[in-house]
């Protein structure tokens, strides 16, 4: 219940203390905490652009996170279509030599078991994976999409993977950070995600082919796989060309996220941040203003005329 | 000799003039911090004087005039509500601000954020069991920060309903009081000092609490009414009033939900609207407005549910029509579960699947994208929805805080200036009708110059009284 003032004087005074103490108190507050918004009611205003400002701060530091992770995996990726295009110019070196007039059975068959190893280490390309999951496997990371079928002549494909994932960059623009092994070595010609269409450029399908004509002493055919080789090889310096891409992406995406943050940072800090200076100066009026207030109460004689009677 | 005898008679008069002067003056003095008390002046009156009839003139007291100022009454009274009011509100604003943390780390937009983040990180790891179970502790904890923001803004309610109930017994125990000073005015204690100030002092503790409108009555009773006119004191007798749950508003979506408070007059009429200043109503506005705004009532959801069941609807939609591998079948699994019968009861409710494992977060959706789930679901953070006015998640909730941190700092304002206006108000009373020692004072030292002096005149009329007896022969 409130009590009726019986010295209104006396209240008004302690209202206006209560207003510096408050002051002081702010200040003070503003200085340990180094914030000028620690409450809504603070800043009422501001509140929605802080928190909204705090949450794209998050969201862009977990995209630099991700782009992080996301960086290995595409270096990996190029790095393996980079062997597979070392491998095939061995095979190119192989059929170059196998279609020569000169080549006999023997010697065409004495290059059968090198094929297969390639065969074998563009497989184990297709294979390639890190922390666990297999890069090329599109959405299912957790195993490989091809294998070195009995007798190692051909390829098998296990599933057939859907699209790879993609990343955002901070402005939520997506970025396309890998391909299927299908894509790399098991080229469709109608863009199915079928194995029984392969494309001229071919990997697996070059390789097969030469292996075929190796084995029957197939010149012609050797001939012809050279062909599906070089074409094979062609193709795989365009997927090289997409992992560049990415990484150039990858790494434009890192540096509007670092630039962006900075902004970031400084828009929170100016809505939110104490202004030091201003709230130490505050803060000093403040006790000087309570210091004033209570001398001259202090100096208000509380005497009245009854003092002096007697 | 028979002039004499009346100078003594009128001097004697006189000395019960004075004497009566100086008890008022010390009444005056001994309540000079009683609440509610008016100053009393003493009137004196100059007896008649003739010679000629041998009427020896003198003086006497007639009846103390009370100072009391109703013009300064009424503007105390008149300040005295929104400061109550403002009080109030700031008081129980504070708890319910306290409930809905802006800081850094803290509450519903801290775990909106990390939420979001682990959805993020899933995206590029989307077979990952370690980034889908971090997905769920996410979640986990997001409805928990929304659990906990709710009850910690309901937990505020019954603190106010609470004080709304003691505001309510405080205001008919004032009525009661007045009632009560009515009757003993009524009864023969007109012009009694002491009853006035008793008056008064409810009166204005009572305008503190609840808006009301006083009407003096011949005597000095006075009729006590709320602005809008419903009787609260009629002279002798007083009524009360009651607060209780208010009925559920007819076609409701959720009856279930925690009812306002609702004032009612003796006669059992609704009144509530009528509470429009004091203590009452500041109560009444955080409990029947701005708790419900957050956590509903029977004819709103409130924010905090609106902000828990859009936000899980849209990552449910995303989430049960996601599947584990490329071309297989949507889960059909939910992330998020709430309370769907009841609008109000969504953030105190929600939680996270207990079905849902971290296995069956398919980040597959339906265009086949290996990740399309949780990058959609990441892309929710910069959402919009209707529902919440065209604002994302995060700025819906700090919308939302910034509008109770700005109705505290509103009320922390208006109880600064409406407590300065008071106490303007109330040193202009105190001006015009409170005791002043210093005048006291010299009250004081007049009445006992006036009464030595009249002693003197006693002691001078008797010596010469005494003289003419001596002279008398014997």
């Amino acid at each position: 219940m409130t009590i009726p003032s019986i010295n209104p004087n006396s209240e008004v005074f302690l209202g206006n203390l209560q207003q510096i103490q408050k002051r002081m108190s702010t200040a003070a507050q503003q200085l340990s905490s180094g914030l000028r918004v620690s409450v809504a009611s603070d800043d009422p205003d501001q509140v929605s652009s802080i928190l909204q400002l705090r949450a794209q701060i998050a969201s862009v530091q977990q995209t630099q996170q991700n782009l992080s992770n996301v960086a290995p995996v595409v270096t990996g990726g190029e790095d393996a279509i980079q062997q597979a295009i070392q491998v095939l110019d061995t095979a190119t070196s192989l059929a170059t030599e196998g279609s020569g007039s000169t080549a006999t059975a023997s010697q065409r068959l004495d290059m059968v078991p090198q094929v297969q190893g390639i065969l074998q280490q563009l497989v184990s390309l297709s294979e390639t994976s890190m922390n666990g999951q297999f890069i090329f496997s599109g959405d299912t990371g957790g195993q490989p999409q091809y294998t070195l079928a009995a007798g190692g002549n051909t390829v098998q494909q296990m599933f057939q993977a859907g699209a790879p994932g993609q990343v955002a960059d901070p402005n939520g623009v997506m970025i396309s950070t890998g391909l299927t092994a299908q894509q790399i070595f098991d080229d469709q010609a109608d863009g199915s995600a079928g194995s029984g269409n392969p494309a001229p450029d071919n990997v697996f399908a070059a390789l097969g082919g030469l292996l075929t004509a190796l084995q029957n002493n197939d010149s012609a055919g050797v001939q012809t796989a050279l062909g599906s080789i070089q074409a094979a090889s062609a193709h795989l310096n365009d997927e090289s060309s997409f992992y560049g891409a990415a990484q150039n992406n990858l790494t434009a995406a890192g540096n509007t996220a670092s630039q962006t943050l900075i902004q970031l940072q400084q828009q929170l800090s100016n809505e939110q941040d104490a202004d030091v200076a201003q709230s130490t100066l505050n803060l000093t009026q403040a006790t000087t203003d309570e210091q004033a207030a209570m001398a001259a109460q202090a100096m208000l004689k509380p005497q009245n005329l009854f003092s002096y009677l007697g | 000799m028979g002039s004499l005898t009346s100078a003594l008679l009128g001097s004697s008069r006189s000395l019960d003039a004075f004497q009566f002067a100086l008890n008022v003056t010390s009444g005056n003095i001994e309540n000079a911090s009683t609440p509610g008390y008016a100053t009393q002046a003493v009137n004196l009156i100059a007896e008649p004087y003739d010679t000629g009839t041998s009427v020896a003139g003198g003086v006497f007291a007639g009846p103390s005039v009370d100072s009391r100022d109703l013009l300064a009454e009424r503007e105390v009274w008149q300040q005295a509500g929104p400061q109550g009011d403002a009080s109030a509100q700031s008081d129980a604003l504070a708890a319910v601000q306290n409930a809905m943390p802006i800081g850094s780390g803290a509450g519903i937009p801290a775990a909106l954020n990390t939420f979001f983040s682990d959805v993020s990180a899933w995206s590029v790891a989307p077979t990952s069991g370690s980034a889908q179970q971090n997905v769920l502790v996410s979640a986990g904890a997001l409805a928990q920060s929304f659990q906990a923001t709710a009850a910690a803004v309901a937990a505020a309610s019954p603190a106010v309903t609470g004080n709304i109930n003691s505001t309510v017994d405080q205001i008919n125990k004032l009525t009661g009081q007045i009632s009560a000073v009515n009757a003993e005015i009524q009864n023969g204690g007109s012009g009694n000092p002491g009853l006035d100030a008793t008056l008064y002092s409810s009166i204005e503790s009572l305008s503190g609490l609840v808006n009301i409108n006083v009407l003096q009555q011949s005597g000095g009773s006075v009729n006590v009414t709320l602005s809008s006119g419903a009787a609260l004191v009629m002279g002798s007798q007083s009524y009360a009033l009651s607060a209780g749950n208010a009925p559920a508003p007819a076609g409701s979506a959720d009856p279930l939900a925690s009812p306002d408070i609702d004032i009612q007059a003796s006669d059992g009429s609704v009144v509530t609207s009528q509470i429009t200043s004091g203590t009452l109503a500041g109560l009444l506005q955080v409990r029947n407005v701005t708790i419900p705004g957050l956590i509903g009532d029977p004819s709103q959801p409130g924010a905090l549910n609106s902000l828990a069941s859009t936000l899980a609807d849209a990552v449910n939609s995303i989430v049960n029509a996601g599947s584990t591998t490329a071309g297989g079948a949507p889960t059909g699994i939910d992330l998020f579960t709430y309370n769907a019968n009841s609008p109000s009861a969504a953030a105190s409710t929600l939680a996270i699947n207990p079905n849902m494992t971290a296995a069956q977060l398919g980040a597959v959706d339906a265009n086949g994208v290996s990740n399309g789930v949780p990058l959609d679901i990441a892309a929710l953070a910069n959402s919009t929805p209707a529902a919440l006015g065209s604002l994302t998640y995060t700025t819906f909730y700090g919308n939302t805080a910034g509008q109770v941190g700005s109705a505290l700092s509103s009320a922390q304002n208006n109880q600064t200036m409406s407590a300065q206006s008071l106490a303007q108000a109330q040193s202009m009373r105190q001006t015009d009708s409170g005791v002043s020692l210093d005048a006291q004072a010299v009250a004081v030292l007049q009445f006992q110059a006036g009464y030595q002096a009249i002693a003197k005149m006693v002691s001078t009329i008797q010596t010469l009284m005494q003289s003419l007896i001596q002279m008398m022969p014997t």
